[in-house]
């Protein structure tokens, strides 16, 4: 097609998405929700990435003393615990020190705390990993060692976060394929409703000799801007409410770490505007491929 | 120029619209296609600009066969080719100059020089003083000069018609007459579907006559029902 062309196409999208303004925007707003969602759990997912690694390094190995032993069989104890490789840190807990903080775990419950006469604790070390990968040879090595009466660790908590995070992408990616494939059809829907407009124009143009790409561009153009204009919307939500959820968790949630907005800017808009023209071009191709007999 | 040898075509349904067609038409010629309706003026008219193909037979236009041609020789074949309808099939929504207009820019001509020619064309056919009207703001005649505009506006070799003159009265399709026998004089071929015994006894052309289908008569001058 030549370049002068065009400029006969350009303009044909923006009258016909003005000739159906109801459809066209029923069309943007799946556009819109589809989007929406796709950007919320995208940012959920990376921001479940960039905390998995904080809490991973958080995981902590409990280590329970045999009640009894001298000062210098502890001695040799922390020693030995301290010398495992892949140990980054031991903190010793005595068992007025771990009743304390089990009372400032359960601080309601004081009548709990009031029913044990005894304190039922062992002395402890806090042992922490320099990796998630060496807790479980630490845990190996230390339980092997004398005068441990248990170790204790997160046992089954990284698989359980693993999990529900490979459960929030399937959930995303289901709802984000189901709602995708609306957005394509309603955007079919509207260019069906189009080439109906322009039916007699359609058949003027094969009489006189019409090219397929002449013809079947306007609708592809309408297509893509339908799809264009629902990610550009979407893309300004997702943002303002990421920046709104920001403001309210940044100073709530400090244990947790954020993607920063500066990152998410250029992705979500970059991602969402060709996404969004990518459903909007697969729409108006299924549709022209159905209705224009070219 | 157009050959057309043992072509059969049957619409859905059954129905025979031609039969055993075979025929010659010399380059520069008018040729009137007689005969009343259903006998396969209209489809005859139809297989010369691909909008059916025959069931059966070849087609050659220029030497070629135009049974098997991708999209773009059928694009080409239709911009050799202007077609002018009964109902003429214009544009409600475009004014006569967008709807002539519309023709060079579907033909991919840059807007400097549609904007030069169409007027000159309007100005020929004597519809410039309504460039800027509506299809329905205008005459039977008018819409049909319009529609002959938008046929002839690239110079095509080969025009077709399927009945121009049949919503026109005597004197309107007299002036339509005279432009075809004018694109005729500068070397177009037409071929005019018409079952008008006026027009075709005072012009005494080539008249080739159909019956359910079939040919039974092809000589120069008359009508031959």
């Amino acid at each position: 097609m030549k370049l002068s062309s065009w400029r006969y196409i350009l303009p044909e999208p923006f009258i016909s998405l003005r000739r159906n303004v109801g459809m066209t925007i029923a069309a943007v707003m799946t556009v819109v929700l589809t989007l929406y969602l796709c950007g919320v759990f995208a940012l959920l997912v990376s921001n479940i990435n960039q905390n998995a690694d904080v809490l991973e390094s958080a995981v902590e190995v409990k280590v329970f003393i045999e009640d009894g032993i001298n000062q210098e069989q502890m001695d040799t104890l922390s020693a030995a615990v301290k010398g495992l490789p892949g140990v980054a840190s031991v903190q010793y807990v005595s068992r007025t020190k771990g009743l304390e903080q089990m009372s400032e775990k359960f601080g309601s419950s004081e009548e709990i705390l009031a029913a044990i006469d005894t304190n039922p604790l062992p002395n402890s070390y806090t042992v922490k990993a320099e990796s998630p990968e060496q807790v479980l040879s630490i845990v190996d090595a230390v339980s092997k060692l004398e005068n441990v009466q248990a170790v204790r660790y997160g046992q089954g908590s990284i698989e359980k976060m693993f999990s529900f995070m490979n459960w929030v992408r399937s959930l995303g990616t289901g709802l984000m394929v189901l709602l995708g494939f609306s957005a394509v059809i309603l955007i079919s829907m509207n260019i069906r409703l189009s080439v109906e407009a322009r039916k007699e124009e359609i058949q003027v143009m094969k009489y006189v000799g019409a090219s397929n790409a002449f013809i079947i561009w306007p609708f592809i153009l309408e297509g893509m801007l339908l799809g264009v204009l629902g990610g550009g919307v979407a893309c300004i939500l997702v943002l303002v409410s990421y920046r709104a959820m920001l403001d309210l968790l940044l100073s709530s949630l400090t244990f947790l770490s954020f993607v920063s907005f500066g990152q998410v800017v250029l992705p979500a808009i970059g991602g969402m505007l060709l996404f969004g023209l990518l459903l909007g071009a697969a729409g108006s191709a299924i549709a022209v491929h159905k209705h224009v007999n070219v | 120029m157009i050959d057309m040898s043992n072509v059969y075509k049957t619409y859905e349904g059954g129905s025979l619209a031609l039969k055993d067609i075979n025929l010659h038409i010399d380059n520069g010629e008018f040729v009137y296609l007689t005969g009343q309706s259903g006998a396969g003026k209209s489809t005859l008219i139809k297989l010369l600009f691909r909008e059916v193909l025959p069931d059966s037979g070849q087609i050659f236009i220029a030497g070629r066969s135009i049974i098997r041609l991708n999209n773009k020789e059928t694009v080409k074949l239709r911009r050799n080719t202007g077609v002018v309808f009964q109902d003429f099939r214009l544009m409600e929504n475009k004014t006569v100059f967008e709807n002539v207009a519309f023709a060079l820019k579907v033909l991919e001509y840059p807007w400097s020089e549609v904007k030069e020619i169409v007027p000159q064309v309007l100005q020929r056919l004597k519809i410039a003083d309504k460039a800027d009207a509506f299809p329905r703001q205008l005459s039977g005649g008018e819409q049909q000069r319009v529609a002959f505009a938008r046929a002839v506006i690239n110079n095509p070799p080969i025009i077709l018609a399927d009945e121009p003159t049949g919503n026109l009265d005597p004197d309107t399709s007299d002036e339509l007459m005279k432009l075809f026998q004018e694109f005729n004089d500068e070397g177009a071929t037409v071929i005019m579907a018409t079952h008008d015994k006026r027009i075709v006894n005072e012009t005494r052309k080539r008249v080739i006559a159909l019956r359910k289908g079939e040919i039974i008569g092809d000589k120069v001058g008359g009508w031959l029902l």
